[in-house]
């Protein structure tokens, strides 16, 4: 088991620091955003000459909370992506295929310390919106706040919802199924490449995933299509790794 | 033992290499030589069974599979190591995969040339790096280390360094395969020279056979390419003429 877990920790090395840095980044921009915005004071109109202070969701969407995750995905998703690659030279499949454990192994504990990095930028994005939800209740008139607005607000706001789905088990599986196939797919991607071949599905698996989000709550039957198409990629994805195991040591690599 | 039978290999219809025989016992030293284009690299890149191929490589009688691919080491000018780990991180990383890790030498090489423990291996200077590269070949505890010009960029003195550290410190079980275009540096060094051109082996000696004959090995390549020493000369006459006639 110590020879996995240390490939495990090779990813973890490799990236580490940088993911690290990534969240720390996203925590700064998403705290001065949302302070900017709070600073605002904005407000929503209830009646002609009556006005309120506007709800959280009002906030996250004037700070543009939302586009600072959608970013933050990406170039997490592009940091995962490279580390397995070589494409910066050197050949470190050349090691990978020598280890005590299989090059198709390697990938696989890749692709689970890739989907625990997203898993930890969601983590990191739930944290921060709930965090600027209680600075938002510190903040605003108890007039027009209470217990149940966080709450409301995660139901009413796609991007909120998205993040936390409450009960909606359907919008859970997508996100989850999410993670699991961007984790795969970006550590397949250097796999191909260090093989001399092309690895689109971790970039199919983003597009669809950052058109769909955000999408309005109660959209059962998207969230298990989408489900359904990560999981399709992910096993795909798997098939293609088993087949190439059996396959033994040699590889496709054309050319030098 | 490592044996080479009819081996080819070729890139779409680019011949690299075309019924290769090569056997390599335990404990030799030999440069792989060759222009290039040659041959060299996908010949080691075959071996270790990087590349799909014709024909067949054994060890000791065995097809060279997952189960006895540690008996072989690779140092390459393209760095087999992860960018992003330090020395001392390929170290741990290195002990848990490859159970002969020589720890001493590992330190000992270290130390000699000065390599910095702690910083990211991506980080070096590109001397830095191939010492690093050939250093952990060197450390796996590999019977057979392929060696592919593992000393492009490094000084002349930086190298000399590394070939009297390596007379030192192999083991006489150790192997090293060599491919490199240091014909003169690496001549005292080797046992044994093969020769590739256009993909084929064309010549095989050892360097005890040539001092017999009283010949180098630049000699020896020279003829086996039936280089002829006229063609520079010739060139830059005509050369020179054609500047005179324009």
């Amino acid at each position: 088991m110590n020879k996995h877990l240390s490939v495990l920790g090779l990813w973890a090395r490799q990236t580490m620091g940088r993911v690290l840095a990534l969240l720390a980044a996203l925590a700064a921009a998403e705290t001065a955003l949302f302070a900017w915005a709070l600073s605002r004071g904005l407000t929503r109109n209830i009646m002609d000459d009556q006005t309120c202070p506007a709800p959280v969701e009002d906030l996250f969407d004037f700070a543009r909370i939302s586009w600072a995750y959608r970013i933050a995905v990406v170039l997490l998703f592009v940091l995962l992506l490279l580390s397995g690659t070589e494409l910066k030279g050197g050949r470190l499949g050349y090691t990978l295929r020598r280890l005590r454990i299989s090059e198709e192994a390697a990938v696989l504990w890749q692709g689970g310390y890739n989907a625990l990095c997203f898993l930890l930028l969601w983590a990191v994005q739930a944290a921060l919106v709930l965090g600027f939800c209680l600075w938002y209740a510190g903040t605003t008139d108890p007039a027009y706040v209470s217990g149940q607005s966080a709450f409301l607000a995660f139901y009413r706001s796609g991007f909120l919802h998205g993040l936390l789905p409450l009960a909606e088990v359907s919008r859970w599986a997508r996100a989850f199924a999410f993670f699991l196939a961007l984790g795969l797919a970006s550590a397949m991607f250097g796999y191909h490449q260090r093989h001399g071949r092309k690895g689109i599905a971790a970039f199919i698996i983003l597009a669809l995933a950052l058109m769909s989000y955000g999408t309005a709550p109660g959209a059962a039957g998207l969230d298990w299509g989408m489900s359904f198409l990560f999981a399709l990629i992910s096993g795909w994805q798997l098939f293609v790794l088993w087949t190439a195991w059996k396959g033994g040591l040699a590889d496709a690599e054309e050319g030098e | 033992m490592i044996e080479v039978k009819n081996l080819s290999k070729s890139y779409g219809k680019k011949e690299a290499l075309l019924d290769v025989d090569l056997a390599l016992p335990q404990g030799e030293i030999v440069g792989l030589f060759g222009e290039n284009g040659a041959g060299k690299t996908t010949l080691l890149k075959c071996v270790l069974g990087y590349l799909r191929h014709q024909g067949t490589v054994t060890l000791d009688g065995q097809p060279i599979t997952r189960s006895n691919i540690q008996r072989l080491s690779f140092a390459t000018c393209e760095h087999s190591f992860f960018p992003a780990l330090s020395p001392a991180g390929h170290r741990d990383f290195y002990r848990m995969h490859f159970p002969r890790w020589r720890e001493k030498r590992f330190q000992g090489l270290m130390d000699f040339f000065e390599l910095p423990m702690d910083r990211a291996a991506g980080k070096l200077s590109t001397g830095q790096k191939n010492q690093l590269e050939v250093i952990l070949a060197l450390c796996q505890g590999a019977d057979y280390i392929l060696m592919d010009e593992p000393f492009a960029g490094n000084d002349v003195f930086n190298r000399e360094d590394f070939y009297k550290v390596l007379l030192g410190i192999l083991e006489p079980t150790e192997t090293v395969l060599l491919s490199t275009h240091l014909l003169e540096e690496v001549e005292h060094f080797i046992g044994r020279a093969v020769l590739l051109r256009q993909g084929r082996i064309v010549g095989d000696v050892t360097t005890g056979a040539l001092e017999d004959s009283g010949k180098t090995l630049m000699d020896y390549v020279k003829e086996t390419y039936r280089y002829r020493s006229d063609r520079v000369r010739k060139a830059l006459s005509e050369l020179t003429g054609e500047e005179e006639d324009g």
